[in-house]
């Protein structure tokens, strides 16, 4: 079975895309090259396919001849989920569930990603912030930090749809002001009431919706934003040393939640041009989507996979702006602890000053 | 974040307790209908400068040509917050033309001025204003106001029954006609009967009723705080999070409004009676009724001003 491996040019090791230069790197000799001088060098010229139509309009890339080749697809014995990573790798472990992985097989099917984010943090980074998430929470349990366990770190390509649209909104409000004066005899209460309309576009540019089901979507989303400028073509020397999930929910899967995204958003727009009144109530909202394009993305993300008293906490972090999430456990007996010594704490304090307040302002109240 | 707020908040609350009132304004006597003559409202100015400067309380008085057809109390409140003075002081306000006068006193002059004590200060610049002694009445006007103000801060105010309280008050030969006793001009000192050294205006029930208000509302804020700083704390924990918008993806200048239409539809107006203060004006009418100086006369209560503030205070005619 052919094994996607570059080889060094210089010593002939398998050389791996280091983050932090953005290159190929050769853990053997330190050399180091470009993606794009080392792709042209040793991928075939085939040009992509187009494959069958998609929903929403989206075409999707196939894969060239031979590029796949190489590729290994891990299946995980849990979650079910599909992780596509080259023989450098050597996952075991799924970066989703933390269960094993089964060995892989050829990789096939599926679309090529037309853009990937390179990883610009490394797993150190990841390691680094991590410890850095766990500091200033006056209510993480003491031992968290010293006694969870850090079982795997994986750097994952997560598969993302991009949405690209214009929306047209008409949306219609009451709205009141409101004026209040009085004379001798009555205070008085004016209410004006209009009829408020706003229609117009508004654009949006990439909304990514996560396209595999063993990611978590609050999670995935919490990782946001990530910038698109250093999106680039795809190419597999990317995902050398990286897994790649495969995407098993299609962009006619995710849009809805990118149309929920373009709905909040637009209202909230057309509703910050209503300006000047007491009380601003929509009473018809028509947004709809214009035109609109989606893109298959690889997005860089680094999974945290720890343990403590038995149970599994995951974190997440960002691989192109080191944004790193992850609930961490509470210690309830701590909190209770400051509740009560707070409470104390304010109520004695509030008491002094009240005693001192009835002494020199009130005249010795009580 | 939060919590730094709170604290803020509360060291904002502990500071308006602790800082004196500040004196906004000099000039003290505004004199429209021309009443004084220049060496009478430069005395006069003297006075009020005096008076207000030792007792960190702004004391005010104006002439007018006309209240606005303005309650006379409300008129006076309205005036002083107008000229902009601190949070603790008193006005008088006179109109010679429509014979009204106002009194209205906040903060420090809301413990130094009780009801029953404003029916003695009054007396004591009503026959002058009465009589078109203008300057004889703002100068009565104010040595009262120092009284007044100096009895409240030895933590005993004057009350209309001083004399009556049992408290040590002496209040010797005052002889007027006015119908009361218990005021006396010259004042003769104060014995404290209760241990923090206050005044006797308050009831023991009243005090018991503003201690246990007190300690309801600091347990109050203290539990708030309490609750809130942990649970500030717990929300850290939190960092995964759904993304219900898209801002971050709304392509710069991309947003363009077709229609943008604001019609007025209806109006309505609601009007609602303003209380009228019946109970405390047959009190001070009934005081005012049995005086030599005739007339209707408002006040003996606490009231708010045009925009809100406390005032205490009264008016009528004269």
């Amino acid at each position: 079975m052919a094994i996607l491996e570059y080889k060094c040019p210089n010593c002939g090791a398998a050389i791996v895309f280091d983050a932090t230069t953005q290159k190929m790197t050769c853990p053997h000799c330190g050399s180091s090259f470009d993606v794009a001088q080392l792709q042209n060098a040793s991928e075939p010229g085939a040009e992509p396919q187009t494959s069958e139509a998609i929903d929403w309009g989206y075409k999707g890339t196939d894969w060239a001849a031979g590029e796949q080749a190489g590729m290994l697809v891990y299946t995980c014995s849990s979650c079910g989920g599909e992780v596509v990573a080259d023989q450098t790798v050597g996952a075991t472990k799924c970066p989703f569930c933390d269960n094993p992985l089964v060995v892989g097989s050829q990789f096939s099917g599926t679309l090529r990603p037309d853009v990937v984010i390179p990883f610009k943090y490394d797993k150190d980074a990841a390691v680094k912030a991590l410890a850095n998430h766990y500091k200033g929470k006056r209510l993480l349990p003491k031992v968290f930090a010293d006694q969870n366990h850090l079982d795997e770190v994986k750097g994952v390509y997560v598969p993302f749809w991009l949405f690209t649209a214009d929306a047209h909104a008409r949306v219609e409000y009451e709205a009141t002001r409101v004026r209040m004066w009085s004379d001798s005899d009555n205070n008085y209460t004016e209410t004006q009431y209009f009829h408020v309309v706003r229609e117009g576009q508004i654009g949006f540019d990439n909304i990514p919706v996560d396209g595999s089901s063993q990611a978590d979507d609050t999670m995935m989303e919490s990782l946001e934003p990530f910038r698109y400028a250093d999106a680039v073509p795809f190419q597999t020397a990317y995902l050398s040393g990286y897994l790649a999930n495969k995407y098993d929910v299609d962009a006619a899967a995710s849009v809805d939640r990118a149309n929920v995204r373009i709905w909040n958003t637009a209202a909230e727009a057309f509703r910050d041009t209503v300006q000047g009144y007491a009380t601003v109530v929509p009473v018809h909202t028509d947004i709809r989507p214009l035109s609109r394009s989606v893109q298959y993305a690889l997005l860089p993300v680094w999974l945290l996979n720890t343990s403590w008293q038995g149970k599994n906490y995951q974190f997440a972090m960002n691989g192109q702006t080191g944004k790193l999430i992850g609930d961490l456990p509470a210690d309830n007996k701590a909190m209770a602890l400051w509740i009560v010594g707070l409470f104390l704490a304010v109520g004695a304090v509030l008491v002094v000053l009240w005693l001192l307040i009835s002494t020199y302002a009130l005249g010795g109240v009580g | 974040m939060k919590a730094r707020l709170l604290a803020v908040s509360l060291l904002a609350i502990m500071l308006a307790f602790l800082c004196p009132s500040a004196h906004a304004q000099t000039q003290r006597v505004f004199d429209a209908e021309g009443l004084l003559t220049a060496a009478q409202q430069a005395d006069l100015e003297a006075k009020l400068d005096d008076i207000s400067a030792r007792h960190d309380f702004d004391l005010v008085v104006a002439t007018v040509t006309s209240m606005n057809g303005k309650e006379q109390r409300v008129f006076a409140a309205d005036y002083y917050e107008a000229k902009g003075f601190g949070a603790d002081g008193a006005i008088l306000a006179v109109s010679a033309t429509t014979r009204d006068w106002g009194f209205a006193a906040t903060g420090f002059g809301l413990t130094a001025f009780t009801d029953s004590g404003q029916e003695v200060l009054y007396d004591s610049f009503l026959s002058d204003l009465s009589d078109d002694r203008f300057y004889d009445a703002f100068v009565a006007f104010a040595d009262a106001c120092d009284k007044f103000l100096t009895a409240a801060e030895d933590g005993d105010p004057i009350t209309g029954d001083s004399s009556t309280s049992g408290g040590g008050y002496n209040p010797g030969g005052y002889e007027t006609d006015s119908p009361y006793t218990g005021y006396q001009p010259s004042y003769p000192g104060y014995q404290p009967n209760y241990p923090y050294g206050g005044g006797d205006s308050m009831s023991d029930d009243e005090k018991a009723t503003i201690t246990a208000g007190g300690y309801t509302v600091g347990g109050g804020v203290a539990a708030v705080v309490a609750a809130a700083v942990p649970l500030s704390w717990r929300r850290k924990l939190r960092s995964v999070r759904p993304n219900t918008t898209a801002r971050e993806y709304v392509r710069s200048g991309s947003m363009r409004l077709d229609v943008q239409a604001d019609d007025f539809i209806r109006r309505s107006v609601i009007a609602t009676p303003i209380p009228k203060m019946d109970d405390d004006n047959r009190h001070h009418d009934s005081f005012m009724g049995g005086s030599s100086f005739g007339g209707g006369g408002f006040g003996g209560g606490s009231f708010s001003s045009s925009s809100g503030g406390s005032f205490t205070g009264g008016g009528g005619k004269f």
